[in-house]
């Protein structure tokens, strides 16, 4: 537990759903932000990124899990593994390349060097400095607790104790298979990341993507006026399951627009229409399934358009960097998944028409409440409350939720919040130390 | 030296229109059929995977149907990484030019782009520039440009500027 952190009564009054307000402390606080690592990004599972990106033993990506750097291997057995990407003896990144291909992990300061498991192998001197001293057995890599992929998507939380990551994406993971298998083959990443930078806290963009409908109009008013969206409707679903994911999907698909369509808009129209067939109108509503957040700050936009994974890491409480990749469904032609991904490209990332405006506001909201009288003050998330309905009266038994009697609605943003107040009071027990 | 100095006085023309925000304009310097792509950089062991390949992402990858999008949507007082707008500035030098046949010019040149909004934010985009050139009606205009941007990760909260 960190020194001051704060008690689960505090919490209570900074974020209360039930009144719909939240502290704008949240968002600028250190003290939070230093407890937000421990009992949220060292709890939860969190992606780390797609198996298609390690195909080959040897393999590797960089990824980040709260603030830490983390290297992701493809082991010699096949295995996926993950480690903090730091020397055990004094501490360098290993892996400094995005990505690339390795028999071995050596770290450049030294000369430590450790297998694709993480087990310390060589340490130059070990007879003639160390005596032969030295219990390379105590000072393997720092391994993360659990790792598990679900449609591809690896993800592993630093927690022993925490619940499986089918129980972690719980009811979520009905709609998560609308997105990532919905065609033979499933789905792979496009080469190359989109990597920015946004001084604003995490949960800003985290919020946003899991149920904010209502800023389309305004911030992304000008790609509307060049007819590269429609007008925002009032028909769709904003839908949370518990655990704190969340997704909204407008009737029609999401960033539909008149302007520079291509093919892809018509895959994914037969995808529907196949999908309809084989499960159901009801399913086929969910093709594509739109834009959500995994708790904690992992989003998705799946549109008739393109669909994207992003993630955002926290770095401090005013900070953040995001990693954002373009998927398709593996079985494309070469012709639709560049179409998909110039796309793409158009309209999201930083140089996307639309994202480019979300940057901008969201960097403003950490600057206009940082001062004393701004942090001081509470977030209005009443939209819709008390306007809340299952998901199963209006789309059948078998789709898990709670939905907005409104499409535009606060009520994923409230959910959002409930499980992060949840998870911020939960004092958890200390984390055994890693590795001796 | 004559061919040096007309791809200097377009891009001269280019820095005028962009460091105004004159987007719509600033196409003419293109030919119809152009593409304009600015792939993703990445931090790779090996000098030769650092830039993304033709099939992988990148910042832009455009058309003139998708760039005339992208002009429109900037000029909306809705556009708001323009409004205010961002205070522009251009460099441009010339490296290398080759003339693989008549009507044609590959041109390779370093590009800073000085961009500031707002009270005090400020970025600088460095970028390698390649274009390829072709005569038409007696002027050059760009049918091909790719440029590479120094920076891995954008230290920007967005990229609105052309390059």
């Amino acid at each position: 537990m960190t020194p001051h952190s704060a008690s689960a009564d505090q919490l209570d009054q900074l974020v209360d759903t039930e009144k719909g307000l939240v502290a704008t402390t949240i968002f600028q606080d250190e003290a939070i932000y230093q407890q937000e690592l421990e009992r949220i990004f060292a709890r939860c599972w969190l992606y780390l990124g797609h198996d298609s990106e390690l195909e080959k033993e040897g393999d590797y990506i960089a990824a980040k899990m709260g603030d830490d750097p983390i290297v992701v291997v493809r082991a010699r057995d096949g295995r996926i593994r993950a480690f903090l990407n730091s020397c055990r003896h004094r501490g360098p990144k290993l892996c400094r390349a995005d990505k690339g291909n390795t028999g071995a992990l050596r770290c450049p300061y030294h000369g430590w060097t450790y297998a694709l498991s993480g087990e310390l192998l060589g340490v130059p001197r070990l007879k003639t400095a160390y005596h032969d001293e030295l219990d390379k057995r105590q000072f393997g890599l720092v391994e993360v607790a659990q790792l598990d992929t679900y449609q591809g998507m690896i993800f592993a939380t630093w927690d022993p104790d925490a619940s499986s990551l089918r129980e972690y994406l719980g009811d979520f993971t009905v709609y998560l298979d609308m997105m990532m298998n919905r065609a033979e083959g499933g789905v792979e990443v496009i080469g190359g990341v989109h990597k920015w930078t946004i001084e604003t806290n995490w949960k800003i963009p985290a919020e946003n993507f899991c149920g904010d409908q209502y800023h389309l109009s305004t911030t992304h008013g000008s790609s509307v006026e060049v007819g590269l969206r429609n007008r925002v409707g009032d028909a769709g679903h904003t839908l949370k399951v518990d655990g704190g994911h969340s997704l909204i999907r407008e009737k029609g698909g999401a960033t539909q627009g008149t302007a520079a369509l291509s093919d892809y808009t018509r895959y994914v129209e037969e995808t529907r229409e196949r999908i309809a067939r084989e499960r159901g109108p009801e399913a086929a509503e969910f093709v594509p399934i739109g834009v959500g957040t995994i708790f904690p700050n992992l989003s998705f936009l799946d549109s008739v358009r393109f669909r994207t994974l992003r993630i955002f890491h926290p770095v401090g409480p005013r900070r953040i960097e995001i990693n954002s990749w373009c998927l398709v469904d593996k079985e494309l032609s070469p012709e639709l998944k560049e179409a998909a991904m110039r796309q793409y490209v158009l309209v999201f990332g930083p140089s996307g028409m639309f994202e480019q405006d979300d940057g901008e506001i969201w960097n403003s909201i950490s600057e206009a409440t940082r001062g004393h009288i701004g942090r001081q003050r509470v977030f209005n998330y009443q939209m819709g409350l008390g306007h809340e309905v299952p998901v199963s009266e209006v789309y059948g038994v078998d789709m898990p939720g709670t939905m907005g009697e409104a499409f535009i609605t606060e009520s994923n943003h409230r959910g959002f919040y409930r499980e992060w107040a949840r998870r911020m009071s939960a004092e958890p027990p200390a984390l055994a130390p890693v590795g001796g | 030296m004559q061919r040096r100095f007309e791809v200097e006085e377009l891009y001269r023309r280019e820095i005028v229109l962009l460091q105004a925000g004159r987007y719509s304009d600033w196409l003419e310097a293109f030919t119809e059929d152009m593409r304009y792509r600015a792939p993703v950089v990445r931090v790779a062991d090996h000098r030769s995977e650092v830039v993304a390949g033709p099939n992988e992402l990148a910042y832009y990858d455009e058309t003139m149907d998708t760039m005339r999008l992208r002009a429109r949507k900037l000029a909306s007082t809705l556009a708001w990484t323009e409004y205010p707008p961002s205070r522009l500035r251009y460099f441009v030098q010339v490296l290398e030019l080759e003339e693989p046949c008549d009507g044609l010019l590959d041109v390779t040149s370093n590009v800073l782009c000085y961009q500031t909004r707002h009270d005090d934010s400020e970025h600088f985009f460095f970028a390698l520039r390649r274009d390829r050139l072709c005569q038409q009606d007696g002027e050059w205009k760009v049918a091909e440009r790719s440029v590479e941007i120094d920076r891995s990760r954008l230290p920007s909260e967005n990229l609105s500027v052309f390059l």
